[in-house]
């Protein structure tokens, strides 16, 4: 558990993290969001000590971040930087290896590590070891920056915006992938970003910024649903917020029996496993209001249908 | 008509040019009478008698011709090379023709002709060289093989006869002078290394210290080398009169001491700028994540920084290096040593084959280093690529 109490640090008169207190469950992925400048970094650098706080402590484990060298600590932080940083010349392999070689592993330990990376992230071995990073794409150079955080299996990994800057489509498959990922290993997220779906796609809790203060944190549903006056409702949205809540769940948590709807062969049909907000849009693109939900073995499990859509998206009262 | 004015190299042309009318209208060699009177103009109709003149011209002809007219770079390369070799061997065999009925004390010398052409050709050859955009370490082996292959011919006794060659031969300690030379050119740059490159990682951490420091460099820069050796001389010499135990380690007002200190001050300039300016070249980014996974502030210098920055600091080592080895030939008019000594020796005895022997050696080390440099250089860059 990450524990930060009351953190503040000021840059000269201006406060650029104004008395913070957020908790993080460990295996949980918390999002840190807010506009531009508004503390996220700051705050992500004072939990592995590239900046020190002016006051205010963070607790790792219950235990004060300050009671072991900086060095040490960040070795067991995993942290993937805004603008991925990688070592120009070292090889992609070099680059992953880059903690585990601080913290003395074996040759061969490290190269089981890097393979067993590489693989994860779904990249190729002999194609991408031995590269340099100039030589490999911008969403590339991203995920080996993730997989150089993720090298000496830390327990917690900072994440500053590691997404940014990537089309819309790698973008999301990068994030599902880190979903799978941390559910995978169990490891403690805290996430950077300025975007609120990344937030939400990703988030366990949302902790919303503004001027160095938090303003609100959440789950994602709490967020959407209650949303704090002001900057945080501006922030989840308007009404886009009812197909935001909608991608939240999956069709599996709202369907129901196959029985009580007459489907027939022309029927659409969407996977279980897709989210609420994917099963509203085939509802409207294919003009049916009621879909065929089928498992992953492709036979029918169950229906859903679009007034049941429509009531978990409308406006609290 | 038009496709072939298209296909014409500007460069090459222009290079032909010059170099066919340097071929007729400048001696290539000169007839002294001695050692020190000026000689006659050796005109080309006296020397082409010669077989190997006969081989020359017409590989002279195709160097030209490829030069102009050729894309293929491999073949303009070989032929000037082939073609400059050739008039080695030429000129080596005439000078016994040419010697053969004039008194004991008359001498061969190298005429303008030939400078041009060693010019000419050399462009021609660097020229193809470039365009061929070879990979560094292959291009370092053909440059030494080159070379290898000049000296080679030297080395046989081919010049012999060549007043340039007769002056090397008088000087027994030819090499010596060449060790001296570059001990000098060591001695004043490794001290200024350890010494500029920490100061100029200083400067790039601190502004103040960059605002104290790069001034004071440049202003010494500035200074010219004579008035620097004088200026050194009076406190050293001081300083020696008042130590001996001094004088006997070589610190006096005359010799290698002033020189070395003068060639030490000079360096630091570009040792500490651009040292300060490849550490500013940094990435954040890539700092940023050096420090966030845990590297210590001498990992970070020696596994990043250092590494990153070293292509600049390296441009900054070929100014010195070049600059210096220029410099220690002035450094023997106050008797520091080196090939320099030649050079004031010939101008004293107004013996120009001297001179040359004191200042092409010191030509070819600055081409050498600068060559071997910019080797390490591609190297260090094509490390990040
Ligand atoms: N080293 C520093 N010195 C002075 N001011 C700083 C420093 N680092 C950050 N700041 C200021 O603190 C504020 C918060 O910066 P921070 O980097 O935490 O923003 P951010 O929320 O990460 O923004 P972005 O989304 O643009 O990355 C900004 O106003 C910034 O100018
Ligand atoms: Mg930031």
């Amino acid at each position: 558990m990450i524990e930060l109490n009351n953190l503040t640090r000021s840059f000269g008169d201006h406060k650029a993290v104004d008395n913070l207190n957020l908790k993080v469950e460990t295996g949980e992925i918390c999002a840190l969001i807010g506009t531009s400048g508004c503390g996220k970094s700051t705050t992500l650098k004072m939990i592995n000590r590239l900046i020190e706080p002016s006051s205010g402590t963070v607790l790792i484990d219950g235990e004060d971040i300050r009671n072991q060298p900086p060095e040490q600590l960040r070795r067991k932080i995993g942290y993937a930087i805004q603008g991925v940083g990688l070592f120009p010349h070292r090889s992609v392999y070099e680059n992953i290896a880059t903690v585990p070689r601080l913290l003395g592993w074996s040759s061969e330990q490290i190269d089981a590590r890097v393979h067993e990376l590489l693989d994860l992230l779904k990249m190729d071995f002999d194609s991408f070891a031995h590269r340099k990073p100039s030589r490999l794409s911008g969403g590339e150079q991203q995920r080996i920056g993730v997989a150089r955080a993720l090298a000496a299996k830390p327990d917690l990994m900072l994440m500053d915006e590691p997404f940014g800057a990537l089309d819309p489509l790698t973008r999301e498959r990068l994030q599902l992938e880190l979903k799978q990922i941390q559910k995978l290993l169990g490891i403690t997220i805290i996430l950077v970003t300025h975007d609120i779906e990344e937030a939400i796609r990703l988030a366990d809790r949302i902790a919303v910024m503004d001027g160095g203060k938090l303003l609100q944190q959440a789950t994602p549903e709490e967020l959407l649903r209650n949303p704090r006056e002001g900057f945080v409702s501006n922030l989840v949205g308007g009404e886009e917020r009812a197909l935001r809540l909608l991608s939240l769940r999956s069709i599996s948590d709202l369907m129901e029996p196959a029985e009580c709807f007459e489907l027939n062969a022309a029927t659409p049909s969407i996977e279980a496993s897709a989210t609420l907000r994917d099963a509203l849009a085939r509802q409207i693109w294919q003009q049916s209001p009621v879909l065929r939900v089928t498992g992953e073995n492709g036979d029918t499990c169950g229906a859903i249908s679009m007034e049941r859509l429509l009531s978990l998206g409308q406006r609290p009262e | 008509m038009l496709s072939v004015l298209r296909r014409v190299d500007r460069l090459g042309l222009t290079l032909s040019l010059a170099s066919a009318l340097a071929l007729v209208l400048l001696p290539l060699v000169n007839l002294q009478p001695n050692r020190i009177l000026p000689g006659q103009g050796v005109a080309l109709s006296q020397l082409w008698q010669q077989n190997s003149f006969l081989i020359f011209l017409p590989l002279f002809l195709l160097a030209l011709l490829s030069a102009t007219f050729s894309r293929w770079l491999w073949p303009r390369l070989m032929i000037s090379a082939a073609a400059l070799l050739l008039l080695i061997i030429a000129l080596g065999n005439s000078t016994t023709l040419l010697l053969e009925d004039q008194p004991p004390f008359a001498r061969v010398s190298l005429g303008s002709g030939f400078w041009t052409l060693l010019l000419l050709l050399g462009l021609l050859m660097t020229d193809a060289l470039i365009k061929l955009k070879m990979a560094p370490l292959p291009r370092l082996a053909l440059v030494a093989i080159y070379l290898g292959a000049i000296f080679a011919l030297l080395a046989s006794g081919l010049w012999d006869q060549i007043s340039l060659m007769l002056e090397y031969h008088n000087q027994e300690r030819f090499w010596q002078q060449g060790g001296r030379h570059l001990v000098l050119v060591a001695g004043s740059i490794l001290p200024a290394l350890l010494i500029g490159v920490p100061l100029g990682i200083r400067c790039h951490r601190s502004p103040r210290v960059r605002a104290a420091i790069l001034p004071v460099l440049s202003l010494l820069q500035t200074i010219p080398s004579l008035a620097m050796f004088g200026l050194l001389m009076i406190p050293l010499s001081l300083l020696a009169t008042s130590f001996p135990l001094l004088s006997e380690f070589g610190i006096r007002g005359i010799g290698a001491a002033p020189a070395l200190l003068a060639l030490f001050l000079y360096s630091l300039l570009p040792i500490v700028s651009n040292t300060a300016a490849g550490f500013d070249g940094l990435d954040p980014a890539v700092l940023q994540a050096a420090k966030g996974m845990g590297m210590s502030r001498r990992q970070r210098l020696w596994q990043v920084e250092l590494p990153l920055a070293l292509p600049v600091m390296l441009s900054g080592l070929r100014i010195v290096l070049t600059m210096n080895i220029g410099l220690v030939a002035v450094a023997g008019l106050i008797g520091g040593g080196g090939y320099g000594t030649y050079i004031f020796q010939g101008l004293g005895q107004t013996a120009t084959d001297l001179v040359l022997l004191g200042t092409l050696p010191t030509i070819l080390l600055a081409f050498i280093a600068a060559m071997a440099i910019d080797t390490l250089i591609a190297l260090t860059q094509r490390e990040t690529r």
